[in-house]
């Protein structure tokens, strides 16, 4: 069992209407899934749902082989929220402090944190090149450097499957080479990596396996290396994964 | 001026402020940075339908403050789901609530109502010693618990999402820190005044907050904040014979105004 992540038969509804349709996909450990898709198209949804944020059925999803239902190694999952530069930007913490916050699954609840978490914390700053700032306000950092800060925060725990949601959204160009760089290193390094991403033809050089996921819930999923060209670019303008069902 | 100090009513009086000094930047600043002003003034005014039930029927103001405030903060999460999209308004309701039940409450007070008055403005110097006892254990309470749940207030605060998903209990959390507010607000209503235990909370925080950048330090700046205002508050109103909880807010204002005009001036 290699299996990092299996999704199968996965519907998925709102109050307002069916956002998934019956997706299927497996992922394997050293797996890099690029989601792409339509703004709508439920591509937070479908993290959401991975992650345990929205309730699923068991026999949904399977996590490191155990069914989503009852998994619960937290800290083995990185996540970075499309959201999660949307905090209020005068909130006192620096980033030393956010990126700490998340050695709670490995402290524990109402415990300290030991000279060992601290060794952790400066290790996954300094993984994304932040050392400089560690003592800065998060807040007041540049677009680019709070999306690193929010990787480091992931990375304390040394996961093993990173699901990063538009990480790249409202960042100054040189910044996203900064952070694909990083993430593409993560990968090599045998982590597995889902992301989605506004731009399509960057999120296609870095994935092996795409999702492609249509307005109407259905998703394909591909394999990068068996894909034709054509079809690539077809993937990559947006043409596939419409009116397909 | 010192020789005031001599006085067991003034000691009591100090003590009792440095305490409540010390716990309302810790429970201020989840309030502040989690936006939730409002619950600390539902909180308080419902504190005061307590004191005024108290009052009318024989039960220990405090004690009756403390009770009320519980019911209030369990009644403003309970009723945020029923309200859906419109969740802040529970905060209102709860707040009109509490400031109907107070007049209700009030027309069974026999004596002139001076009583009742203490609480809105505060009575720092008529704190009697069962009050002292219930406050100082309080204190301790809110100041243990908001210690211990540190790293998880913290976490919650900056980003629920991420706190629910390294598997921090959010909900317990929130529960407790809800009670914790209850308490801090029903003792603090009868020292600095049930309308003015919002800005006890959030003054020193803002004052602390135009400069510090770390969550540590806030924290720490905005209880030597607070120490300040009410220390300089309670002699201020002793030597020039002021209102003490109106002295201890003001000096507050004020700090926070020169704070801020030494910030734009930075710029
Ligand atoms: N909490 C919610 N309640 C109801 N509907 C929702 C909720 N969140 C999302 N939706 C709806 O579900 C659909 C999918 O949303 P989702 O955020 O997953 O899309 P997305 O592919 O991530 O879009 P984007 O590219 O804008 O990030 C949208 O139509 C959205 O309006
Ligand atoms: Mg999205």
């Amino acid at each position: 069992m290699n299996n990092i992540l299996e999704v199968r038969n996965l519907d998925f509804e709102y109050y307002d209407g069916v956002v998934l349709r019956n997706v299927s996909f497996s992922l394997e450990k050293g797996d890099f899934l690029g989601i792409i898709g339509a703004n709508g198209t439920g591509k937070s949804t479908l993290l959401k749902l991975i992650l345990g944020l929205l309730p699923c059925r068991s026999e949904q999803i399977t996590l490191f082989g155990t069914d989503r239902t009852e998994f619960n190694e937290l800290s083995k999952i990185g996540y970075v929220s499309q959201k999660s530069n949307s905090f209020n930007s005068d909130f006192p913490a620096t980033v030393q402090e956010v990126v700490s916050a998340n050695l709670y699954s490995q402290i524990g609840f109402l415990c300290r944190a030991e000279k060992k978490h601290r060794v952790m914390c400066e290790k996954a700053i300094a993984a994304v090149g932040l050392e400089d700032c560690k003592n800065k306000q998060i807040g007041k950092l540049s677009g680019g450097q709070q999306q690193r800060a929010f990787i480091a925060r992931t990375l304390v725990n040394n996961p093993e499957l990173i699901i990063l949601d538009e990480p790249t959204v409202g960042v100054d160009a040189p910044s996203v080479e900064v952070i694909t760089k990083i993430i593409a290193d993560l990968n090599s390094k045998g982590i597995t990596v889902i992301m989605t991403n506004h731009d399509t033809h960057s999120l296609i050089s870095l994935a092996n396996k795409l999702l492609v996921l249509s307005e109407d819930g259905c998703a394909s999923f591909y394999d990068k290396k068996k894909l034709s060209e054509y079809k690539l670019t077809r993937i990559c303008e947006g043409l596939e994964g419409h009116n397909h069902a | 001026m010192l020789e005031i100090l001599s006085y067991g009513f003034m000691q009591r009086a100090f003590l009792v402020a440095l305490l409540i000094s010390v716990i309302a930047p810790c429970i201020g600043m989840v309030i502040v940075l989690k936006r939730l002003s409002n619950i600390g003034d539902a909180a308080s005014h419902s504190a005061l339908a307590g004191v005024a039930f108290g009052l009318a029927f024989g039960i220990n103001p405090i004690a009756g403050a403390v009770i009320f405030a519980v019911i209030a903060v369990l009644s403003i999460e309970g009723l945020r789901k029923a309200f859906g999209r419109y969740s802040e308004l529970s905060t209102t309701v709860v707040m009109s609530a509490g400031v109907g039940l107070t007049a209700l409450f009030s027309g069974f007070i026999k004596s002139s109502g001076a009583n009742l008055n203490s609480f809105l403005f505060g009575s720092i110097v008529a704190v009697s010693s069962f009050e002292l006892t219930l406050t100082v254990g309080l204190c301790i309470v809110v100041f243990a618990a908001s210690m211990l749940l540190y790293k998880e207030l913290f976490f919650i605060t900056f980003d629920e999402e991420a706190a629910k998903l390294a598997g921090v209990p959010v909900k317990a959390v929130n529960f407790v820190f809800m009670l914790l507010t209850a308490f801090t607000v029903s003792i603090a209503s009868r020292t600095v005044g049930a309308l003015m235990i919002s800005s006890l909370l959030v003054l020193p925080v803002t004052c602390a907050m135009t400069f510090s950048k770390s969550y540590l330090k806030t924290l720490i700046y905005s209880i030597m904040f607070a120490l300040f205002f009410t220390s300089v508050g309670l002699a201020s109103s002793a030597a020039l014979d002021l209102k003490p909880s109106g002295a201890i807010v003001i000096i507050g204002v004020i700090t926070l105004i020169v704070l801020m005009i030494i910030n734009r001036n930075k710029k």
